[in-house]
C-alpha cells in the first residue's frame, strides 16, 4: 500500500491513457479522474492500470469522442438506419444471387451448379446479420455486436481460405438433365451467366457496410 | 427526465450522496459498502455517470481540494436529486407490493390445490 505521489510513474501512464478524451473533457475532469484512478490503485495495492481499466478509459474515451461528433440520439437512429439497411442487402443478396429458387437445375450444363441456397457462403452472411438485428431488437446489443465482427472477419478471410482451399466450398457439378434443360430455354435463365462460372469463390461482399454499424453503436 | 427506472450504478451513486457530500473514491467504496459488495463501480462509469446526473442537475460539484499532490473533487447530491430517489423508492415499493401480493397467492393457491 504504498501511496503513488504525484508524478509517480502510474501517474504518467494514466494521464497517457485520458489522451483518448476528447480536450475538452480533459480540461474539465482529467485531474479528479486520474485522482480517482490513483485513490483505486493504492487502495489495491497495485503500480500499474489493470487491463479491464485500460479497455474501459479507451471504450468511454471514444464513445465521449463520438459524442462530440454526433449527438447520441441521432447515433442512433443512424445505427439503426445501418443495421437494417444492412441486413436487407444481405437478404436480397443472398436471395438474388445465392439462392434465386426462381432458377431450377442448372443453367449452363457445362459449368459449375452455382446456384442454391447453400451453394456459397451467402447465407452465412445473411444469417449473421438477421442474428445482429434480432438481437439488437431483443435489446442484446453485445450479441448483435459480436454477429456483426464475426461477419467482417468471415468476410475477410472467406476469399483467402478458398484460394487456399480450392474444392472445399461445396461447389459440385451437376451432369444436364432435363430440368436444367427446361431452365435453359426459360428466359429467366438468360441473364444468370455470371452465376455460373466455373469455380468463382464468391463471398457475401455485404459485410463492408457493417463496420459503419459496429463502429457506431457503442 | 424524472422518466424511467434508475440505472444500477446511478440508483447506488445517488444514495451513496444521501450522506452527504463525496469525492470519487469515497463514492466507489460507499457503494461497495452499501451494496454489501455486489456492486463494484469501475472509476469510468462512476466519472460517465456523475457527467450525465450533473447534466441532469441531480449532482452538482461542491469544490475541488488536493490531497498530497491529488485533486479530490466533491459531489453533492441536489435537491431535485433527492426528489428523483423518493419518486424511485416510491416505484420499488409499488412493484415490491404487487410481487410480494403475487407471490402469497400463487404459494396459497398451490398449497390450497393440493389439499
Amino acid at each position: 500500500m504504498t501511496a503513488q505521489r504525484s508524478g509517480s510513474p502510474l501517474e504518467a501512464r494514466y494521464r497517457r491513457l485520458t489522451r483518448w478524451y476528447p480536450r475538452t473533457w480533459r480540461a474539465a475532469n482529467e485531474d479528479a479522474f486520474v485522482g480517482t484512478l490513483l485513490d483505486v490503485a493504492d487502495a489495491e495495492g497495485r503500480a500499474a492500470p489493470t487491463r479491464r481499466e485500460r479497455l474501459d478509459i479507451v471504450g468511454h474515451a471514444v464513445s465521449a469522442r463520438l459524442d462530440r461528433i454526433v449527438v447520441p440520439h441521432v447515433r442512433d437512429a443512424g445505427s439503426t438506419i445501418a443495421l437494417t439497411m444492412g441486413t436487407g442487402f444481405a437478404l436480397a443478396e443472398f436471395l438474388v444471387s445465392s439462392w434465386a429458387p426462381w432458377i431450377h437445375g442448372n443453367p449452363v450444363p457445362e459449368s459449375l451448379v452455382q446456384v442454391g441456397p447453400f451453394r456459397d457462403t451467402g447465407f452465412v452472411f445473411a444469417a449473421l446479420w438477421l442474428v445482429a438485428l434480432a438481437a439488437a431488437l431483443a435489446g442484446r446489443l453485445a450479441v448483435g455486436r459480436v454477429a456483426l465482427v464475426v461477419c467482417i472477419l468471415a468476410a475477410v478471410v472467406t476469399p483467402y481460405w478458398f484460394v487456399r482451399f480450392p474444392g472445399g466450398a461445396g461447389v459440385s457439378t451437376a451432369a444436364p438433365s432435363p430440368s436444367s434443360r427446361r431452365a435453359r430455354s426459360s428466359p429467366s435463365s438468360v441473364g444468370r451467366s455470371a452465376v455460373t462460372t466455373p469455380l468463382r469463390p464468391r463471398s457475401g461482399g455485404s459485410c463492408s457496410a457493417s463496420r459503419a454499424t459496429a463502429a457506431s453503436s457503442t | 427526465m424524472s422518466s424511467g427506472e434508475l440505472r444500477e450504478p446511478v440508483f447506488w451513486i445517488l444514495t451513496s450522496l444521501t450522506g452527504g457530500r463525496q469525492h470519487g473514491y469515497a463514492i466507489i467504496q460507499a457503494v461497495s459498502d452499501l451494496s454489501e459488495g455486489r456492486v463494484a463501480l469501475a472509476v469510468t462509469t462512476l466519472y460517465a455517470s456523475l457527467e450525465r446526473l450533473q447534466k441532469d442537475g441531480l449532482v452538482q460539484g461542491d469544490g475541488d481540494e488536493v490531497v498530497s499532490g491529488r485533486l479530490r473533487r466533491y459531489f453533492a447530491i441536489t435537491s431535485e436529486g433527492e426528489q428523483r430517489l423518493a419518486d424511485e423508492a416510491a416505484r420499488l415499493d409499488a412493484k415490491l407490493r404487487v410481487l410480494r401480493t403475487r407471490l402469497g397467492r400463487a404459494s396459497t393457491a398451490t398449497s390450497g390445490g393440493a389439499a
